[in-house]
């Protein structure tokens, strides 16, 4: 197993987050992690990442405790996480060239994957920009592209697509693909149900900080599956608006 | 003015939350910092106004002349008149508490320096959007450049390499130099970077300080890379003053400053790590930053001020003694703060935006 959390609980003070949550995603899987604002899926990430202690529970990825050694994870994974979690005062070409002697990267082999990515991503007229001065589509590729630059065994991609330009998203989407079919496993969170039922091959939909529904895309549909647990509020008319 | 009336009631009530979310002790010690180091500072100026509060008028009315002048800011967002815009920004500048600060500050030490102090309030001469700044020597280790290319675009670093250029012009311009001017200014350059040590992950903000969690490396990993562009930073004026110091008092004091300057970046690499892990504020471009609590603050005032006793004593034991103990507390802290980073990590990450 790539991703293997057991009993995972977040508390805030007296809000309970997290209440509880057990994942299995295999090597060679694409996850979907779903649910709605505030359900829990964001801390989940964190706390699997390692930015976040879990009040309670275990956590195991890659075969590797992330209590017991969380360098040896964080070295094994790649993190596109929700704020992104760029310097301000770096451009985007030297994020990646950070990054890459981190994860044990010559600095050759950090050039070449960081040209090939950004090139791929539509970045390559952008890389001295700064990231506090680029747009967040930028910043969001320039992240997806740190994940991805060591060749991580697990991605974890906290909504990936939203904000990204579609020609960008396709290249993503083929990235992820062609990761997973070699063996790595993917994580993903999103509100984009369309695009996640298209990608993911397994998913997981959180509500409550609760694991509600999990199984297999292609089963049943995921938007009568996803809205057969999470209650849309009642539709209404607006005469005021347009 | 119906319309500009909840806009000015929400920068009031900014300004307001900023000082009532932290205790008064805090901002009072902060601001009593500032003020011992002005006077600090003008032992070596020399110099002090009749009427500072003269130039601190003048301050005000030049920064709000030119940041009427300036482009759009948030206040632009808003459909407001160019009039509107211009009391805004108005008062922008009158109720933000540091605008006074800094130019009662300013007023002690030039009657013309609340002028130069009002335009540097203004953004456009330093930031334009889209326009490129400073990259730094490329060849730098990523992290170390980063912190350097953050920190050189904060006024605490300005105002250090000012003092640093104003102590090299006075040398120059002052064959017989005073002795005391040595080993003070060294004390004035440490105590006024001394935000910059004691909010190491200040000028990342929240996220970056995420990207240093998601990196693999440990805390004592973190510490140490932030305490190697602290060193960079610090070492840059104090070398200065140090070669100036070797030339103009041979090389004794020379001497004599280079020992006083390695326990200064030894005391407020430890301090400063231990503090940062401890109480970790934000730290913002072209503004001057929070700072710490007051304790942390008159902590690293106190060890700042050491090594300037050491070495106004004479005795060079006590020099190499306080050297010595400087590196014993700045390896126990910077070892301690490590392990503290890893597991506070969490409370770090919630006080910064």
């Amino acid at each position: 197993m790539r991703i293997h959390a057991e009993g995972l609980v977040k508390r805030f003070g007296s809000f309970t987050a997290v209440a509880g949550v057990d994942l299995t995603v295999a090597a060679g899987e694409i996850h979907g992690f779903l649910g709605p604002n505030g359900a829990g899926k964001s801390t989940t990430v964190k706390m699997l990442t390692g930015l976040l202690i879990p009040t309670a529970g275990t956590v195991v990825i890659n075969g590797i405790s992330l209590a017991a050694d969380p360098v040896a994870v964080k070295r094994s994974i790649g993190v596109l996480p929700e704020d992104l979690a760029l310097f301000d005062a770096l451009t985007l070409w030297e994020h990646l060239t950070l990054a890459g002697p981190l994860y044990g990267l010559t600095a050759a082999e950090t050039a070449e994957r960081a040209g090939q990515l950004l090139r791929y991503l539509d970045l390559d007229r952008e890389r001295h920009t700064e990231a506090g001065q680029a747009s967040f589509g930028m910043r969001k590729k320039t992240a997806f592209a740190m994940a991805l630059l060591h060749n991580p065994k697990t991605l974890f991609l906290d909504e990936p697509f939203e904000g990204i330009d579609p020609s960008s998203a396709e290249n993503m989407r083929e990235l992820l693909v062609n990761l997973a079919a070699k063996g790595a496993a993917v994580f993903i969170t999103s509100h984009l149900l369309d695009v996640v039922e298209k990608l993911v091959g397994t998913y997981s939909i959180l509500s409550g900080g609760k694991v509600v529904a999990s199984g297999r895309t292609g089963e049943r549909p995921l938007k009568e599956v996803y809205f057969g647990h999470i209650a849309r509020p009642a539709a209404e008319e607006f005469p005021w608006l347009g | 003015m119906a319309r500009l009336g909840p806009l000015l009631g929400g920068l009031v009530k900014i300004r307001w939350r900023t000082l009532t979310g932290r205790s008064n002790a805090e901002i009072t010690g902060e601001v009593l910092l500032l003020l011992a180091a002005a006077l600090l500072a003008e032992r070596v100026v020399a110099y002090l106004p009749q009427l500072p509060m003269r130039g601190v008028v003048a301050g005000l009315a030049v920064a709000w002349l030119a940041m009427s002048w300036g482009p759009e800011g948030a206040p632009g967002q808003f459909p407001l008149t160019r009039g509107g815009r211009m009391l805004v920004r108005l008062t922008e500048v009158v109720v933000n508490p540091l605008s006074w600060v800094l130019f009662y500050v300013s007023a002690r030490v030039s009657p013309w320096a609340p002028l130069l102090a009002g335009l540097a309030m203004v953004e456009w001469p330093v930031v334009k959007p889209g326009k490129r700044l400073s990259a730094g020597p490329s060849r730098w280790p990523a992290l170390l450049r980063k912190d350097v290319r953050a920190a050189v675009r904060l006024f605490d670093t300005m105002i250090a390499g000012g003092i640093a250029l104003m102590f090299v012009a006075y040398a120059v311009r002052e064959p017989n130099m005073a002795v005391e001017a040595a080993w003070i200014v060294p004390v004035v350059l440490a105590i006024s970077n001394s935000n910059l040590a004691l909010n190491a992950f200040g000028t990342d903000q929240g996220t970056g300080f995420d990207r240093y969690l998601l990196l693999p490396m440990t805390g004592a990993d973190i510490v140490r890379s932030k305490t190697a562009s602290l060193l960079v930073l610090l070492a840059a004026p104090l070398g200065l003053v140090s070669l100036v110091v070797f030339w103009r008092l041979g090389w004794a004091m020379g001497a004599s400053v280079v020992l006083e300057s390695l326990t200064l970046l030894l005391l407020l690499a430890g301090w400063g790590a231990w503090t940062s892990v401890h109480t970790p504020y934000p730290m913002r471009a072209y503004r001057f930053s929070d700072g710490g609590s007051v304790f942390y603050g008159l902590a690293a005032f106190a060890l700042c001020l050491a090594p300037g006793f050491a070495a106004a004593s004479g005795a060079w034991w006590l020099r190499f003694a306080i050297l010595g103990l400087a590196g014993v507390i700045a390896r126990q802290l910077m070892a301690a703060a490590g392990r503290r980073l890893e597991l506070r990590r969490e409370l770090i990450r919630a006080r910064l935006p």
